[in-house]
């Protein structure tokens, strides 16, 4: 059983699709925002609550890249690794990141604070590089910025709280 | 309005077609062959593994034949140079990942993949090995998953009933495997094997048959299962007189690819070293000596004669069996009434339907399921009462989870919280024992709201006034007290199956095991008569008959009271009948003892002699320290089974009989199905089919009425007798089976009984039911409700499932289920070794703590001759039927001090 | 040039209902409807407009309207694809972000057309910005009674949700969309049956992208004369063009159908000064290359599709000589290779295998089997395919090998 506060979370939004099934990818991004990846005892609260098989919910939550089956850092870098951002100082910027922070994408840094993704075009080519850190797009970053970004980061709660803001 | 043809043109020729079809189907239907991997009709309909592709005038790329529809004027190609290059294109991309050992690939010779490979001439490494090789490590004893040969069509998750696989992820890491990539058996996987059935590849096998053979090497026999009255057809793969695997059989109209992991995994004890191989006799010191047949043969011949001098015909006692053929059912009863002279012959149906038998013959005029298993389709409500259905009858089980997934209503009544409960729209936990109560309630609901069918009832049944007066007492609230649901749960239900018709009703032994057993089936079928839910399609009153032969073994007569075809014994018309046929001057008129009722018997001493076949009593009946001592007191005993079960240990000879994958005859579902058994090798060792044992005895009495030289002859025997199995030959049934009644040559058997509500016994009959507590109610010395069952891996005494090395290791042990709540308050762990304690015995088993059964209720099975619940159940029985009460005593759980 | 999508957009403030009313004469078109003209008029008008589908397939919006208004059902849907997630658009996310009410009073009148009772906005998830936008107008709109029961004292009912992509490019295919939607897989669906017979929840739905649904207003507003007269015939209204790379000034612009793209690159302010172009993408990472002298080409649906190209969603990707050809055309075979949905196996294994032989190639293998090979799968993806996107894969790379043969000359053993 997940813990009380994310588990009434959970009700909360499957109560508001009425228990169907359309209301699993809503609490998935619960799941994953909340524990860092599809976590194996959300899945199976989910599983029982929406009386759908565990296996058809762990595959329809591997299907979406927003989801992760290994815990995810605290600030999670998606940095935009399609062509345009890629050609416009995109490919320097995600060496510029990997060694920064001593991972390569898909990895998580030892301390457990950053992982790193790299994302599919985040359709803001005409601004590009472009990142995202957690819920927040950065747009034209370079190396300089990214280091303002990351000593800027504030605790959790206070990036949700003003989540929306942008450059 | 849609035409009923229209015209395409495949390949230049112009055909008729139904507009209904795929561009697939309409290419089959006119001879022209389309190449397909993941296509299963009806199961699997994706279009994902795109090598069924055509192309289709005006179309700029080619389509999935399987999934396209057809329609008027269309020019199709189902094959040219282009099409060819694509297929073995697309056929050297799923090749781009498979590992090259076709030469020990299990599948190799009947590998889909492999014949179109060669077809196309498509080679495995054409391409980049783009795939990480992962190994083939899952720990479960039955199933190979090599997910390296896995080529992602999607047949084993469409075909998964139990939801253990699903497709995962995405792109070239999509993989059809269990959430988390588990082993199966941390899944709700039931090992049914169904996935291994559909794998066009070698990514799923069966780990038992390993080296034993390839499919061009194995002989194939069609046959029936043996496991339930499902009745499921199955595929014997034999190699060089040895069974080596048993699959599904797709094509059969019934089950389809349908089996449980019995009817797939449950098949070596067939070869266990334990099989009785030849007769035995009992030494003076207890222990067998092995015996030649003629020496045993003539042993029995000579005691049974001077039993039956000395005390009479009716100091000898038969069990006949439900899971032997047809054939041998009616072998073993004439053999007792013409060559014996007595009707003391009974089996196994006492002890599940024997109040059905009493019950529905009094009521609709015939004790059997009213409407064929496949009519599930047709339920908009289903009511299912006292049976764990996708433990005991698992096919039926799966067309109900269909009707569920198609949309209709699933009530499932039962206080524990089977696996049925998941799908159910309501689902009422009432207390053990308080069904009738529950039923009266319903109806009396049903009438004071008027959901009643006035039309059926006026024109088709008689007594309803009675019923009325009887069921007014169960208002909502008593009925709500006596059964612990709520009066909210119990309306809902009420209103649901009498108003969201068709309603199919199905039971099983949770009615019928009670001392209420009759009365409970009355309720139901009162119920049933009222809401006029019968003799329709998707209605119907159902019981689901336990063994894969009951209904069969009750058709041949193998009941004390009625001969072949429920012709009553003290019917005089009906003993000179048979006596005539028989080639005897008369035959007994005095109705014999029940199993039940044998026992007691024995003690007294008016029974002097047994002969079992395939029945274990020692551990199939309640109380058995009661039926061990009236067993040790019979002055001989005959036991004729597969091996040396705990009743076979007390007989004075026993006989090895040939199992069915050794013998030819029929089996009678428990949809009046009745279907082929054939022998797929010889018997084992010097075993010998149960008939061809009794005939030979009774030849060896004297008697010449037994000398058939194969079971068809006895099947044309059985059918100048039985006027409702008159129409079933062999030759009828060889690809399908026929549900009786089916009078005659031409007739196309009846599915569904009682059609338009016309009862076989004139009208249906309303018969009052009154509550009544079960006999032995918890008290302070034993404050639990102990109540008994099966689970779907077992079968019965387990003599043979706990022989088949698979299913055995995958459920070594028995249990006792308790609630949390009940755990807690006794300080009991999981797992923990306890002792269960009635007024009859005690066992030790582990526990197994969740919330099966509610606080209070306790449940166990008697599969497990360690720890065999019979020894705590009650022997109390219906007046009526003689039915024992297996559902409800009383017991306590104790900690077993160290 | 006439132009009005975005024409005077800055002047609106995206989280202002009053604002969109006002500057914008917001809300008119959908009082017209609702109180002047019946769905099938409606209808009719969009097809005399001749308005084409934004999303990329340029299929003509009233056939799919009218099929589905037509089925028989007891519910409708529409549903607004704004899951643009093409490398290289986001002409999309440029209208979420600036003018919401814009696509809410879109999706009223489509909806009304279909006498569909809800909608939905399926937004990428990574659009966090626009999400939040999205949903205060939505709530403004309530508020408003735009949207709910009887809007606008009509007897027409409209509900609109929004519903958010999880990270999967596949799911602007519209019927993976669909099952997006509904909580499963996005992987696309077999057609037929189409969206508009059996679409979300079986229902009758159709699936129109933003910019469709945003012209739909103005249609109403100016008519379907005024909006047949925009562009050339055939392709008639504005387009908005994605502009990225390495020009002057990248951004949306709009621009009648069949612009010139030299003049689109005046627009964007020219190739960026010190920049040497080198190629231009067309159509993201679906479309074709084109070589730096071909900018007099004109920029709609025929005419790209001509020269081997692609209008598609409107984007336009302008790449310098300090760009590896091959190396970009790897990233857009990898691009698709991770966002197949891996159901129908030539997209499955072909945009894997056509990326493991690109790399290949950039690795200096040569040998004249593997572009062979490479024709012979991406074939296989053109026909085979199930959905879109494998068969869209391997455009790029066909058209790279097209345009730019010596690219592969090395590859091909005459180096
Ligand atoms: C792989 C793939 C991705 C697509 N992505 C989008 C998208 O992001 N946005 C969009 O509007 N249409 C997208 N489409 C097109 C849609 O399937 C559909 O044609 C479109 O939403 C219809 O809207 P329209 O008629 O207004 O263009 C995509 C199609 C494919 C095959
Ligand atoms: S073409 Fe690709 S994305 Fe489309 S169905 Fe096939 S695998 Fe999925
Ligand atoms: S058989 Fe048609 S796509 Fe697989």
């Amino acid at each position: 059983m997940p813990e009380k506060e994310l588990r009434e979370k959970l009700e909360a939004v499957l109560d508001s699709y009425q228990y169907q099934r359309e209301g699993l990818l809503p609490a998935l991004k619960v799941v994953q925002d909340e524990t860092g990846h599809l976590d194996p005892t959300c899945i199976c609260f989910l599983s029982k609550r929406l009386r759908i098989p565990e296996s058809t919910i762990y595959g329809t939550g591997t299907f979406y890249s927003l989801h992760t089956t290994e815990k995810l850092g605290r600030y999670t870098v998606r940095v935009c690794n399609s062509i345009v951002c890629h050609s416009q100082s995109g490919k320097e910027l995600l060496d510029y990141i990997e060694k920064r922070l001593s991972v390569k994408p898909g990895e998580t840094t030892a301390d457990g604070l950053f992982s790193l993704e790299e994302a599919a075009c985040l359709g803001a080519c005409d601004r590009s590089p472009v990142i995202m850190v957690n819920e927040t797009t950065y747009y034209r970053v370079t190396p300089e910025y990214f280091e303002e970004i990351i000593t800027n980061l504030q605790p959790e709660s206070e990036i949700a709280d003003n989540g929306g803001e942008c450059r | 309005m849609t035409p009923t043809k229209i015209s395409i043109t495949i390949n230049g020729s112009l055909y008729d077609v139904s507009p209904e079809m795929t561009v697939l189907e309409a290419a089959r239907s006119v001879g022209i062959n389309i190449p397909t991997l993941c296509h299963y009709k009806g199961v699997h309909e994706d279009g994902r593994c795109r090598i069924c592709v055509v192309e289709i005038k005006g179309q700029r790329v080619l389509q999935a034949s399987c999934v396209y529809p057809v329609a008027n004027g269309m020019e199709i190609t189902t094959d040219s140079d282009e099409i060819r290059n694509l297929r073995k294109t697309i056929l050297e991309l799923m090749l781009g990942g498979h590992p090259s050992d076709c030469l020990n690939c299990e599948k190799s010779s009947g590998c889909v993949l492999q014949d179109l490979a060669y077809e196309y001439g498509a080679r495995i490494g054409e391409f980049n090995q783009i795939r990480k090789q992962v190994p083939v490590s899952d720990p479960n004893p039955l199933i190979i998953r090599d997910m390296n040969k896995c080529i992602q069509c999607g047949l084993c998750v469409a075909v998964c009933e139990d939801g253990v696989l699903d497709v995962n992820f995405r792109g070239v890491r999509t993989a059809m495997t269990p959430a988390f990539n588990r082993c199966l058996e941390e899944t709700p996987c039931t090992f049914c094997g169904m996935c291994i059935s559909v794998c066009p590849t070698g990514a799923l096998s069966e780990k038992m048959a390993v080296g034993a053979g390839r499919a061009h090497q194995l002989k194939r026999t069609l046959t029936t299962c043996v496991y339930c009255g499902c009745g499921c057809t199955i595929e014997l793969q034999t190699r060089d007189d040895r069974l080596v695997k048993i699959t599904s059989s797709p094509e059969n109209p019934e089950n389809g690819n349908f089996t449980c992991i019995k009817g797939r995994f449950g098949y070596d004890f067939v070869h266990h070293k334990e099989r009785l191989q030849t007769p035995l006799i009992k030494n003076d010191n207890g222990t067998f000596r092995v015996a030649g047949w003629d020496e045993a043969l003539d042993l029995i011949a000579d005691r049974l004669a001077g039993i039956k001098s000395q005390h009479g015909p009716d100091a000898l006692m038969a069990f006949s069996s439900a899971r032997i053929t047809n054939e041998e059912n009616y072998t073993f009863q004439k053999f007792f009434r013409a060559v014996i002279g007595t009707n003391n012959i009974d089996h196994c149906a006492r002890l599940c339907h024997a109040p059905t038998i009493s019950g529905l013959a009094k009521t609709l005029g015939s004790a059997s399921m009213t409407n064929p298993i496949a009519d599930i389709e047709h339920s908009r409500t289903l009511l299912v009462i006292g049976s764990n259905t996708t433990e005991q009858h698992p096919f039926v089980a799966s067309k109900m989870k269909k009707a569920v997934a198609r949309g209709a209503n699933l009530i499932v009544c039962d206080p524990r919280q089977i696996p049925l409960t998941q799908y159910a729209t309501l689902w009422i936990r009432h207390r053990p024992g308080s069904d009738a109560a529950l039923l009266c309630g319903m109806m009396n609901l049903i009438i004071s709201n008027d959901w009643i069918d006035h039309d059926f009832i006026r024109n088709n049944t008689e007594g309803f006034d009675r019923i009325c007066q009887s069921v007014q007492p169960y208002t909502l609230q008593k009925t709500s007290l006596i059964t612990g649901v709520s009066p909210d749960l119990i309306e809902r239900a009420a209103r649901l199956y009498a108003l969201e018709k068709p309603s199919g009703l199905y039971y099983a032994m949770g009615i019928t095991q009670h001392t209420t057993g009759t009365d409970n089936v009355y309720a139901v079928s009162n119920l049933c008569l009222m809401t006029g839910n019968i003799g329709k399609p998707g209605a119907g009153l159902n019981p689901l008959r336990g063994q894969n032969n009951v209904q069969g073994s009750c058709d041949m007569g193998a009941l004390p009271n009625v001969y072949p075809g429920y012709h009553k014994v003290i019917d005089l018309t009906a003993m000179k009948k048979f006596a005539a046929a028989w080639g005897v001057d008369s035959l007994s008129t005095k109705p014999g003892l029940t199993l039940t009722e044998s026992f007691d018997a024995m003690l007294d001493g008016r029974i002097r002699a047994l002969w079992a076949v395939g029945e274990n009593p020692m551990m199939s009946d309640p109380d058995v320290n009661h039926v061990e001592s009236a067993l040790k007191k019979l002055d001989f005993m005959v036991v004729q089974d597969l091996f040396l079960t705990e009743t076979a240990k007390l007989a004075h000879v026993v006989l090895p009989s040939a199992s069915f994958v050794e013998k030819d005859g029929t089996f009678t579902s428990t949809e009046r199905r009745v279907q082929r058994v054939r022998a797929g090798i010889s018997p084992v060792g010097s075993s010998r089919t149960d008939w061809q044992i009794v005939a030979d005895l009774a030849g060896r009495m004297g008697y010449q009425g037994m000398g058939w030289e194969n079971s068809l002859q006895i099947m044309d025997e059985i059918r100048s007798l039985i006027p409702f199995y008159h129409g079933i030959t062999y030759q009828r049934i060889e690809k399908r089976g026929i549900c009786w009644p089916c009078p005659s040559l031409d007739h196309p058997g009846t599915p569904l009984l009682h059609l338009d509500g016309k009862f076989t016994g004139g009208k249906g009959q309303f018969m009052p039911v009154e509550f009544n507590e079960p006999a032995e109610l918890p008290s302070e010395e034993y404050p639990l409700t102990l109540t008994s069952g099966r689970i779907l891996a077992h079968w019965h005494t387990g003599t043979m499932t706990r022989r088949s090395r698979g299913i055995a290791a995958l459920n070594p042990l028995g249990f006792v289920e308790i609630n949390t709540e009940d755990a807690e308050l006794l300080d009991i762990s999981q797992g923990e070794l306890v002792r269960v304690i009635s007024r009859r015995g005690s066992v030790d088993v582990p526990a197994r703590i969740g919330e099966m059964t509610p606080p209070k209720v306790i449940f166990m099975t008697f599969h497990f001759h360690e720890h065999n619940v019979n020894v705590l159940t009650n022997d109390v029985r219906d007046p009526v039927s003689q039915i024992p009460e297996f559902k409800v005593c009383a017991a306590r759980v104790e900690k077993i001090s160290v | 040039m006439k132009t009005f999508l975005i024409k005077g957009i800055d002047a609106i403030n995206p989280l202002e209902i009053e604002s969109y009313i006002e500057n914008a004469s917001g809300y008119q078109a959908v009082e017209k409807v609702l109180k002047q003209i019946r769905p099938d008029e409606l209808i009719a008008e969009i097809e005399a407009a001749g308005l084409r589908g934004r999303g990329g397939a340029g299929f003509p919006t009233h056939i799919k309207w009218r099929s589905a208004a037509g089925s028989d059902a007891d519910q409708r849907y529409i549903i607004c694809n704004a899951d643009e997630g093409e490398p290289g658009t986001f002409k999309d996310r440029f209208l979420l972000e600036h003018n919401p009410h814009l696509i809410i009073e879109g999706m009223l009148i489509s909806g009304y057309a279909l006498s569909a009772t809800v909608g939905y906005i399926y937004i990428r998830g990574e659009f966090t910005e626009a999400v939040e936008l999205i949903k205060k107008a939505i709530d403004a709109a309530y508020r408003r009674g735009f949207l709910g029961t009887d809007i606008l004292g009509s007897g027409f009912d409209f509900d609109l949700k929004i519903a958010l992509g999880r990270g999967a490019y596949i799911c602007g295919e519209e019927t993976a969309l669909i099952n997006s939607i509904e909580g499963k897989r996005g992987e696309a669906r077999c057609k037929p049956p189409f969206p508009a017979t059996a679409g979300l929840f079986g229902k009758p739905t159709v699936v129109d992208n933003v910019e469709t649904i945003c012209n739909i207003p103005f249609i109403i507003r100016n008519g379907s004369k005024w909006f047949s007269s925009i562009g050339i015939p055939g392709s008639h209204g504005t387009k908005l063009f994605a502009i990225s790379g390495c020009v002057e000034k990248p951004g949306v612009y709009e621009a009648e159908m069949g612009v010139r793209l030299s003049d689109l690159t005046d627009m964007a302010g020219g190739i960026r000064k010190g920049s040497r172009l080198s190629c231009i993408l067309c159509g993201g990472a679906s479309g074709g290359w084109l070589k730096p002298d071909s900018l007099d080409i004109k920029m709609d649906f025929e005419s790209l599709k001509k020269v081997g190209s692609s209008l598609g969603s409107g984007a336009v990707s302008f790449f310098d000589d300090n760009c590896d050809l091959l190396e970009l055309v790897e990233k857009n075979i990898s691009f698709f290779a991770d966002e197949s949905c891996g159901n129908c196996t030539p997209c499955r294994e072909g945009t894997a295998q056509l990326q493991r032989y690109i790399s290949r190639i950039i690795d200096g293998e040569n040998s004249r089997d593997i572009l062979d090979k490479l024709k012979r799968i991406a074939d296989t993806m053109l026909k085979a395919s199930r959905c879109g996107l494998g068969q869209a894969a391997p455009v790029s790379i066909l058209s790279a090998m097209r345009v730019f043969p010596e690219l592969f000359d090395k590859a091909n053993g005459r180096n």
